[in-house]
């Protein structure tokens, strides 16, 4: 066995072990050297559940109109999803006479403190920058602009969530281990946050979500780059104030009015009836590709099963939301994880026919299929950046998810059909154990030509 | 070996025949949008005991409910004996309605308690029921309390004929927007039903209306107070109907149920339903919310997802316009894949508006991310059967670009059959074997796959040989582009004249 091949039979069985770890059921997830992760699997809201919130507008005097509340329900849906869209919240706007309500379904949001969170998550999001001259104001005190209405003309905040550039906001930690959040001005903010914090020096700069106070600093200098605000928060409620502050604030105020938690749309017969109708499915394809390509099949099957264990692990790393439909796409693309191997061994078995020794048929048989792989993947890839970017930009994160899955399948897959049947293959090849063709599903007569060039080569 | 390429006209004729009707119905009908896309109207009850999905979903079969979503919840914040229902022999009007207001919120001391009156149909007779919730707090209620203050209630005049007497002069009815109606329900709500009731509530001035006390919490029911128009000044009919509660009954659970339809709820039709939760199912319901609910699918998703798929198709374009750079004329290759996802498109979406109208196939949400996904794989297939015309090109020097097609058609419909076979057995038994509720997703994807790979084997590529031999009129394309000759030369010179204008 060459050095390589070695090598890269070590990676997949490791690959093979760490995925394998992460699907396990009852698996007791990662908690060392500061990682939490409990590798669960989310459930969709027609499998298992979650929680239902009705939101409706908190203050009466607020003018809410089909547009603004469209727009908060754009806001909670990206907010909810964070980017990778692979939530599957459910939120509805609703309407009764001229009453507003937004129906917010979270799944699997069943456990621990969920009121919490929600409340965190569905926040207005209102962050502002205040001078509060030489006082500093208390962590969760509510502040109230007209008391200051001297050192902040107009009783205006001097820079709102609007001036933040939504790309640099993040959650990190200082050196003494507390949260922060990290944030820059965009645009003309850049050089008036600049200029602001060179005039006031000295004063105590009161950062406010919401009206409530979450970091009162003393400007030490003038901050023309990047700053972060420190407060007392919990990891969840750092991430969850960055990822409000990046989407922005909502444009009306919202309480929550019910919450209830809510039971699977879909009956578990449903769920089972799916699960078997997969089975049948891909024992099919993993049927099909051993009775038409023999040996190679059975080493593409397992590589198959390498590349289910593989996506779902990442699904898992990453949170992927599971609804029986999305089971249904996973057990899809399965089926499609097939599709380069099958052209890779029907160009094999075309150099076999030729006459080519086993080994060199295999190498021209991927060198021959690789433009096709390559060519056709690429396309997928790209339109699933452009789906991504677009579901992303536009806040339509069923698109975004949908990309999202997609682009792993493409990659996992282009990985295990190539990488691993192929290692596979080169395990076994110079053993001479498969030098057979009818393992190849080829015809007697290119049994003959094939073993005998083999052994003349030698 | 098969002349494939030679029968593309009968292939493209074949697409057409399934894509012309589709389009027509398309720009004429549209698609069958289902709740995700149109919205519809949301139901929330709150039944007396704690019931299973599949009771309910019995219980709703007979009505007529588009698209109905079930699903049972959980509020904690609703106490869960805090809901007793009355059952009484008849319905009543609005002296026999205070009456029990009266009686009650002196029995709790409480103005705040939550009193509804729904005339409801029981065993085939009208009745009213009165729900009882908003108790004070850390107050609960007993059966036997209630029972004894409303043992002595006051005679009602006959309503039900004080409705049909004036509903018959009034025509003009107003739909679920009125602030209350008197409710006549069968289990099969119909819409004469709706008309006469919701007449009537107008012309009695609610006398017989679902009213609700105003009650603390954010539910959106419809509120109305009491006037001072009782029906009986409508007809001179006297108190004479007796009045007794029939039935006291206590919430055992927090239960909720959120009932989702594209079917807009009217009143008639709510009432409906709380009836047949009563009749059939046993069980009295409270109306906790109901409002018209817009999609789940932000109106611009559609939108967005029509510019990705274009800006996608563009940037295949291009990608496959430089992969196939070392060909005569690639952009030609970029065109026609192009072409036959548009194809793949417009299969999808026209037989899918067919069927809509057809057999009622509702599109949802997921059919975006079907369409997606065939999107992605037709595009896929297409180019590995264009991958084997660009390597035969270089190496089959001596055949004509039609013998080129066609030799790598043969060459790639191993493949291309066992890989969409393998997906297809996927499908057809996630289709066949599956749950209901992933049969159109399964289903559109089966019909969005089979026709990728048929595009990708019999238009794509017969796209690419007609342009290249100029037919159909794209002529003028190829002599704009193509710079050979606009006149078809024949016999061995033709020959000769294509070999070197597809060698480049």
């Amino acid at each position: 066995m060459r050095r390589g091949t070695a090598l890269l039979l070590l990676l997949i069985v490791i690959l093979a072990a760490c995925a394998a770890y992460i699907d396990w059921p009852n698996t007791p997830g990662i908690h060392i050297l500061g990682i939490n992760h409990d590798f669960k699997v989310n459930l969709g809201l027609d499998l298992q559940g979650g929680v239902r919130a009705l939101l409706v507008p908190s203050n009466p005097n607020e003018q809410v109109t089909d547009e603004t509340i469209q727009a908060a329900r754009n806001l909670i849906e990206q907010r909810v999803n964070g980017g990778l869209g692979v939530s599957e919240p459910s939120i509805r706007v609703q309407q009764n006479g001229n009453q507003y309500s937004i129906s917010v379904e979270l799944p699997g949001f069943n456990t621990g403190n969920q009121t919490q969170a929600l409340q965190t998550l569905l926040q207005a999001g209102n962050l502002e920058f205040w001078d509060t001259g030489s006082t500093p104001l208390a962590e969760n005190s509510t502040f109230d602009p007209s008391q200051y209405t001297s050192t902040n003309p107009g009783g205006k905040p001097w820079f709102t969530g609007k001036d933040l550039d939504p790309s640099q906001i993040g959650v990190s930690t200082d050196s003494s281990g507390q949260l922060q959040i990290n944030f820059a001005m965009k645009g003309d903010a850049v050089s008036k946050f600049g200029q602001f914090t060179q005039q006031h020096i000295g004063d105590y700069l009161t950062v406010t979500l919401d009206r409530k106070v979450i970091q009162s600093a003393v400007i030490q200098s003038a901050i023309n780059g990047p700053g972060v605000i420190t407060g007392r928060f919990t990891l969840q409620e750092a991430q969850s104030i960055a990822t409000v502050l990046r989407y922005g604030a909502l444009p009306i105020a919202l309480k929550i009015a019910s919450l209830q938690t809510v039971g699977p749309t879909l009956g578990t017969d449903s769920i089972q009836k799916s699960l078997i109708a997969g089975a049948i499915g891909l024992g099919m394809v993993v049927l099909f590709m051993l009775l038409y390509y023999r040996l190679p099949g059975l080493l593409a099957d397992l590589a198959l099963a390498l590349y289910a264990g593989l996506t779902f692990a990442v699904f898992k790393l990453i949170g992927v939301t599971l609804t029986l439909a999305g089971i249904a796409g996973f057990i899809l693309s399965i089926g499609m994880a097939v599709d380069a191997n099958v052209l890779i061994f029907e160009r094999v078995k075309e150099e076999l026919r030729a006459g080519r020794l086993l080994a060199a048929a295999i190498d021209a048989g991927w060198k021959r299929a690789w433009p096709s792989i390559r060519d056709s993947n690429f396309s997928t890839i790209i339109t699933c950046l452009v789906l991504f970017f677009f579901g992303n930009t536009f806040g339509a994160t069923i698109i975004s998810g949908f990309a999202t899955t997609l682009i792993l399948g493409v990659l996992i897959s282009m990985f295990t059909a190539i990488v691993v049947t192929r290692t596979f293959l080169n395990v076994l090849v110079p053993t001479g154990v498969i030098n057979h063709p009818a393992l190849f599903g080829l015809p007697a007569g290119s049994i003959a030509a094939a073993t005998a060039g083999r052994r003349s080569s030698l | 070996m098969f002349r494939l390429v030679e029968k593309r006209y009968l292939f493209l004729a074949l697409s057409l025949l399934v894509i012309v009707p589709g389009t027509l119905s398309l720009i004429i009908k549209g698609l069958n949008v289902g709740i995700d896309f149109a919205g519809g109207s949301s139901l929330s009850l709150r039944p007396e005991k704690q019931l299973t999905i599949t009771t309910v979903r019995n219980l709703l079969r007979p009505f007529p409910l588009k698209d109905v979503q079930v699903q049972l919840g959980n509020d904690q914040t609703l106490a869960g004996k805090g809901t007793v229902w009355v059952r009484l022999n008849t319905t009543i009007d609005s002296t026999v309605q205070n009456a029990i207001k009266k009686d009650l919120q002196t029995l709790y001391k409480s103005t705040s308690l939550g009193i509804t009156f729904d005339d409801l149909v029981y065993s085939g007779k009208k009745v009213t029921i009165v729900t009882v919730t908003n108790f004070p707090t850390g107050v609960t209620p007993k059966v036997e309390d209630i029972r004894n203050a409303l043992s002595k209630l006051p005679n009602t005049t006959d309503t039900t004929q004080a409705t049909s007497s004036s509903s018959v002069s009034s025509a003009t009815p107003t739909p679920t927007s009125g602030p209350s109606v008197a409710r006549t329900p069968t289990p099969t709500a119909s819409a004469p039903t709706k008309a006469t009731a919701t007449a009537a509530a107008q012309a009695t001035a609610t006398a017989t209306a679902k009213q609700v006390t105003p009650t603390a919490t954010a539910t959106a029911t419809v509120t109305a107070t009491a006037t001072a128009t009782p029906a009986s000044s409508s007809n001179s009919n006297a108190a004479t109907i007796p009045v007794k509660v029939m039935d006291i009954r206590q919430g055992t659970t927090t239960q909720t149920i959120n009932i989702l339809t594209v079917t807009p709820l009217d009143p008639n039709l709510q009432a409906a339903i709380e009836g047949a939760f009563i009749n059939q199912g046993n069980t009295y319901v409270q109306l906790l919310q109901t409002a018209t609910v817009q999609g789940s699918v932000a109106a611009d998703t559609q939108r967005n997802a029509i510019l990705a798929v274009v800006a996608a198709s563009i940037l295949i374009l291009l990608y496959i316009w430089f992969a196939f750079r070392k060909v005569p004329r690639p952009w030609r290759y970029g065109v026609c894949a192009v072409l036959a996802l548009v194809h793949d498109v417009l299969v999808v979406l026209g037989v899918s508006s067919i069927l809509g109208w057809a057999v009622g196939f509702q599109v949802d949400s997921l059919f975006i991310t079907a369409l997606l996904t065939v999107i992605g794989f037709s595009v896929h297939d297409t180019i590995v059967v264009f991958d084997r015309i660009r390597e035969n090109m270089q190496r089959r020097t001596v055949e004509t670009f039609e013998e080129v097609v066609n030799a790598s058609l043969i060459q790639t419909m191993a493949r291309s059959l066992n890989t969409s076979l393998t997906v297809l057995f996927t499908l057809a038994a996630l289709t066949l074997f599956g749950g209901v509720s992933i049969r159109p997703f399964t289903g559109t994807l089966l019909l969005g796959i089979f026709s990728g790979t048929y595009s990708s084997i019999f238009n794509a590529s017969m796209l690419l040989v007609i342009w290249e031999k100029g037919e159909l009129g794209l002529s003028w394309l190829r002599a704009r582009f193509g710079g050979a000759g606009a006149t078809a030369p024949s016999g061995r010179r033709a020959r000769e004249r294509e070999l070197t204008s597809t060698r480049g």
